[in-house]
């Protein structure tokens, strides 16, 4: 088994002796000094992590958290004051200056609370919103999110903590991923989910959590689509039906076999990771894209993802017509889309989200 | 404050395990001495009282992979010294192969393999060590395996 192999090998790693003199005599010193523990924090420099930190390390790549209207055009106006910076987030007492307004373009006059945007019931629309991480953590100024036209000092605290829910990640070595004691909705174009028998009914539910986006529908039943190596575009590697797990060590199926369950376009997610550029060929379509921050679901027929840089624009062709998305390098959006083909994004109640009840795979028992 | 006996003890019995999970998650050898040494000026100044062997050692653990998070989210470039790494350690073939194929890992699944297969940490232990959801270690276990494994196959068989 490589993962026997793997503790032998492991454990050949052996602390240098002179490493280990060195950080005696260390220790040493600060015994003697009588060093207090606050003197030594202020000694050490580096980033430690604040309270309630919400945004932490910078990426040398931006970051671009999409949120986007479904039915709805959204223009997210991202006022910038001064040129980017380079350099990184040094502080964790950072305060973010900068006002998002995310305006309804088409219909001003509709409820854009969160609260509003992600309960099913009230619209069953979802929002998403661009944000230029890059930009964020290196400007060092403030941002306030306004939705609609209530700013954010005016968020319920359930608001406020979906806001953060959305804007909590860990960024690591350039790669995004999501914090994990968060749990939120990516939103999605209209997915299919096809039963055993054949069954196809929309998928009403969307999670996105640690690299997974779960899919389930009305009758319980889910699909789990991971990242395929780790790296960009998922396959369906894992299905779950009716409650029933999959092994851990399955042979997952590659994305086509879930294209053949179905009549129906496969959808195809796509996620990012820095500045990797993936070129994937799909059911004889080239996917070609380059992102910076965050996953993707991509559906349906023709879709194009280009990038030029800091441009990023997703096309998908339709038989009547085409959504774009365009983000552009100074974080404008514009999200075009057909009426009849909303972009979906749902909010689990709380006491459901990834409780042993819905997922008891991934807990211990 | 811990005595210099303590420490020489603690450095002793935990530097190995300390040095390694550093390695593996900087795969550079100057931060990796800053992140363990680090982690023992902690010990010796701030730990607090332990309710057994095990809740000291996860205690080093925590504190440790946090430096070295801190250290990873300092820099946005580093030296990579998977080379060297793997020419010093008297290993035989496999153990440099399968080594190399976990340094190539990304950092969050190269943290939980090691803790999981290398310091025999249970999921719910190592939840509660890198501060995530047990599900989230099992996912990345999981494809960390995957990974592993791919990764050994592609280049090494």
């Amino acid at each position: 088994m490589t993962e026997n192999k793997l503790s032998n090998a492991v454990t050949r790693i052996k602390m240098p002796e002179e490493t280990q003199q060195k950080i005696l005599k260390k220790c040493s010193e600060y015994q003697s000094s009588d060093v207090t523990d606050n003197e030594y924090s202020q000694h050490v420099s580096g980033v430690e992590m604040a309270k309630n930190i919400h945004f932490r390390k910078l990426s040398s790549v931006a970051a671009v958290l999409a949120l986007t209207a479904g039915g709805i055009g959204l223009t997210v106006h991202i006022a910038r004051n001064s040129p980017k910076d380079t350099n990184h987030f040094a502080s964790s007492d950072v305060e973010l200056t900068e006002e998002i307004i995310i305006t309804d373009s088409i219909d001003s006059t509709k409820p854009t609370t969160v609260e509003d945007i992600l309960d099913p019931t009230e619209n069953p629309s979802g929002i998403s919103l661009f944000i230029d991480f890059e930009e964020l953590f290196t400007s060092g100024r403030t941002i306030k999110y306004t939705l609609g036209d209530k700013p954010m000092d005016d968020l319920t605290a359930h608001e406020c903590r979906l806001l953060d829910e959305f804007f909590t990640l860990a960024i690591e070595n350039g790669e995004l991923t999501a914090d994990v004691s968060s749990s939120y909705v990516l939103p999605m174009p209209t997915m299919t989910f096809v039963s055993d028998n054949g069954t196809e009914k929309p998928a009403c539910l969307y999670i996105y959590h640690d690299d997974c986006l779960y899919v389930r529908d009305d009758s319980g039943a889910e699909a789990i689509y991971r990242y395929n190596s780790g790296r960009l575009a998922a396959a369906v590697e894992t299905v779950f039906r009716n409650g029933s797990v999959a092994d851990d060590d399955a042979c997952y199926p590659p994305f086509g076999n879930f294209a053949k369950m179905s009549d129906k376009p496969y959808h195809a997610i796509l996620g990012v990771d820095g500045e990797e550029t993936i070129e994937r060929e799909i059911d004889g379509k080239t996917l070609h894209h380059a992102f910076y921050g965050y996953n993707w679901a991509a559906c349906e027929t023709d879709m194009r993802v280009e990038s030029s840089g800091m441009v990023i624009r997703i096309t998908i062709e339709k038989p009547d017509g085409y959504e774009t998305v365009a983000i552009d390098e100074n974080g404008f959006v514009t999200w075009y889309l057909n009426s009849d083909h909303s972009v979906k994004c749902y909010q689990l109640p709380d006491n459901l989200a990834f409780s042993e009840e819905l997922y008891p795979i991934f807990f211990d028992n | 404050m811990n005595d210099t006996g303590s420490i020489s003890q603690a450095v002793l019995k935990y530097g190995d395990m300390l040095y390694r999970i550093s390695i593996v998650m900087l795969k550079n050898h100057a931060d990796s001495e800053d992140a363990v040494q680090e982690t023992f000026i902690r010990y010796m100044l701030k730990s607090p009282g332990f309710a057994s062997p095990d809740h000291e050692k996860a205690w080093l653990i925590t504190v440790c992979t946090n430096k070295c998070r801190d250290i990873l989210r300092k820099r946005s470039r580093t030296t990579d010294d998977s080379d060297e790494i793997l020419r010093n350690i008297a290993a035989d073939e496999e153990s440099h192969d399968v080594l190399d194929a976990l340094l190539r890992l990304p950092e969050k699944f190269r943290i939980v393999m090691i803790l999981h297969y290398v310091e025999g940490y249970k999921v719910t232990e190592i939840s509660r060590i890198l501060g995530k959801t047990p599900s989230a270690v099992k996912m990345r276990l999981s494809k960390g395996r995957s990974l592993l494994r791919e990764l050994y196959r592609k280049e090494y068989l």
